[in-house]
């Protein structure tokens, strides 16, 4: 039972750290609080159902284009209908309410709400402390940790990366500094989409494939966001941890139904007892 | 002072009159049972309004009220006569309102949404774990201690008390100092207003009203269960009170009846009913963020223009 639930809090603290920092990306450097990011999610565990178990695709490929067509959905989505609505904290958090009801309905209508399976590319598994862990979810932690070494080199080295966290600091100040602020916003959003798109696409191996399945990550980035504070990597990552291992102490030793009430609770008591988090800069002005 | 009736009194004297008087006209249950809903959904809309439309704080969670409300009544039912059942309903929902409302005190704009957007689903989850009490996924049984038609004009008459009450309330001082939070709540700290006591009444206000419509619902539905704390049924109160108009507690309820009739005349097409909502609310959002009622007061003005630039300024 406590082999269980270090391991699969591992592995859920993993795709938690991909999804918040995802999450936090687009929320700090352009204040947008976007609730179709679960819906990216979504969309691309969708696009790899439908690659691997219909087209037959490899899974290596087929990953890579759920993640990269759902870049393009995020993509459209900001331009179309976040853009315009920009200057209103309220009205986008209300169309991006909306977009992420709608594509759930797009899904439910393609694809009932039957639950789908995506068939592994990698079989078989071992057993650590005799519980069994698939090869799949080994490679979900090795991707996600990955990932989060990729975001941080991205962040600190590269220009643009540099550009993202100057906007994120100060967008006007960055903007007299001849940083073409717009074209950072989309870079945020396209790179925050392939983040939720790339956890989507990793989890949906292991998990069922289901049209409700959005609404959970966005719940949980945002309570590991609220819980780690923004603009704090080391804060995120701890935080997602903390998250994912009390939900699995919660699922292993009470009930797994009351998994998310736990993060929600989590949310809750945050905001309550100690709203600008454990670490880093808060989110509640 | 003298009372004079404003075009928003009359119009609705003028509405309620028709809804009064409809069931003599169409003598059809379906018709009936689908009214009596818009006229709950009415109740639950406009008092809605009151949090997210005047004090401006997007309440994503407004079911647990009236989930609240009707789960009461599955609990208190059988063992109490209705008239109390009502009072117990405002009650747990007034309670609830402060299990709500004190967390989400210190919090404004997407971070009090989302937090509202939690509490449902936490009940939702407790409702499905804790299934000796709550009947889990099959919910409880309710009787309804009225005829449908009866039903139809107690749902009627509640919905005339929320929107008069809600109405006096907004028109009032209380009303006033509302809009002012609404519009800057720093500035009317400054001014000296205590924003938290405010905010809370406003929570509680409109807890008040959904928990009472919330026993209706569950007579209505004779049935109460977890999905009443669904994501999407908050999430329809806020797309109705949206596409109504916020902050004009009439416009909400109109949404609602917009809505609910519009669901049910594309009963071929139940499956799409969820689409159409969320996508009339992105049109909305993007094209009229004022909703109906912003739309209506602008043809208005578009007609009564031409008389305007006449009289001298």
């Amino acid at each position: 039972m406590a082999a269980d639930i270090i391991i699969f809090g591992t592995i859920w603290g993993a795709i938690y750290t991909i999804l918040a920092l995802g999450f936090t990306l687009i929320f700090g450097v352009a204040r947008i609080l976007n609730l179709a990011y679960g819906a990216m999610y979504l969309v691309a565990s969708y696009l790899i159902y439908s690659l691997v178990s219909g087209l037959d695709m490899a899974a290596v490929p087929a990953w890579f284009i759920a993640v990269a067509a759902t870049c393009l959905v995020g993509m459209a989505l900001y331009r179309v209908f976040i853009f315009p609505l920009r200057a209103s904290l309220a009205r986008v958090l209300i169309v991006t309410a909306g977009i992420a009801i709608f594509l759930q309905e797009v899904a439910v209508l393609a694809y009932s709400t039957e639950p789908r399976y995506v068939p592994t590319a990698l079989s078989g598994s071992f057993a650590i402390l005799h519980v069994r862990v698939t090869y799949q979810q080994l490679v979900t932690i090795v991707v996600a940790f990955a990932l989060v070494f990729v975001l941080h080199a991205f962040l600190v080295r590269t220009r643009l990366g540099r550009e993202l966290r100057a906007v994120a600091q100060d967008s006007e100040m960055a903007s007299l500094m001849g940083i073409p602020v717009e074209r950072v916003y989309l870079s945020a959003m396209v790179i925050s989409t392939g983040l939720a798109a790339a956890a989507g696409a990793l989890v949906a191996p292991f998990l069922t494939v289901s049209p409700d399945m959005g609404w959970s990550p966005l719940l949980v980035a945002f309570t590991i966001v609220v819980l780690g504070g923004l603009g704090s990597l080391w804060g995120t990552i701890v935080a997602a941890f903390i998250v994912a291992y009390a939900e699995m102490l919660t699922a292993f030793l009470i009930s797994p139904q009351l998994r998310e009430a736990v993060t929600f609770a989590i949310m809750i008591a945050t905001l309550t007892v100690r709203p600008h988090g454990l670490f880093g800069k808060g989110i509640v002005e | 002072m003298k009372y004079f009736p404003t075009p928003v009194h009359l119009g609705l004297a003028v509405a309620f009159g028709a809804l009064a008087l409809l069931p003599f006209w169409i003598d059809n249950p379906y018709v009936l049972s689908v009214l009596t809903l818009a006229a709950l959904y009415a109740i639950f809309a406009s008092s809605w309004d009151i949090l997210s439309g005047y004090i401006g704080q997007l309440n994503f969670g407004h079911a647990v009220f009236f989930g609240v409300g009707a789960y009461a009544t599955g609990f208190l039912g059988p063992h109490l006569h209705p008239l109390l059942v009502l009072p117990a309903g405002a009650l747990v929902g007034i309670g609830f309102a402060f299990l709500v409302g004190v967390p989400c005190l210190k919090l404004r704009g997407p971070y009090l949404s989302l937090t509202t957007l939690v509490f449902p689903l936490i009940l939702e989850r407790l409702a499905f774990t804790f299934r000796d009490v709550t009947g889990g996924e099959y919910g409880i049984t309710v009787a309804s201690p009225l005829s449908r038609i009866g039903l139809y004009y107690a749902s009627l008459a509640l919905l005339l008390v929320t929107i008069g009450t809600l109405l006096a309330v907004a028109e009032s001082r209380i009303g006033r100092t509302f809009r002012a939070i609404g519009d800057d709540d720093q500035a009317a700290m400054a001014a000296g207003i205590d924003t938290t006591r405010y905010k809370l009444g406003a929570f509680v206000l409109g807890a008040a009203f959904a928990g009472l419509g919330g026993v209706l619902y569950a007579y209505h539905l004779r049935h109460v269960g977890p999905e009443t704390f669904s994501l999407f049924t908050s999430f329809s109160i806020v797309i109705m009170g949206i596409v109504g108009g916020m902050g004009t507690v009439v416009g909400p309820a109109i949404g609602a009846y917009f809505l609910t009739l519009l669901g049910e005349s594309l009963r071929e097409i139940e499956t799409f009913r969820i689409l159409i909502y969320s996508a009339v609310l992105i049109l909305c959002v993007m094209l009229f963020p004022k909703g109906l009622w912003g739309l209506a007061a602008a043809l208005r003005e578009l007609v009564s223009k031409p008389a305007e630039s006449r009289s001298p300024r």
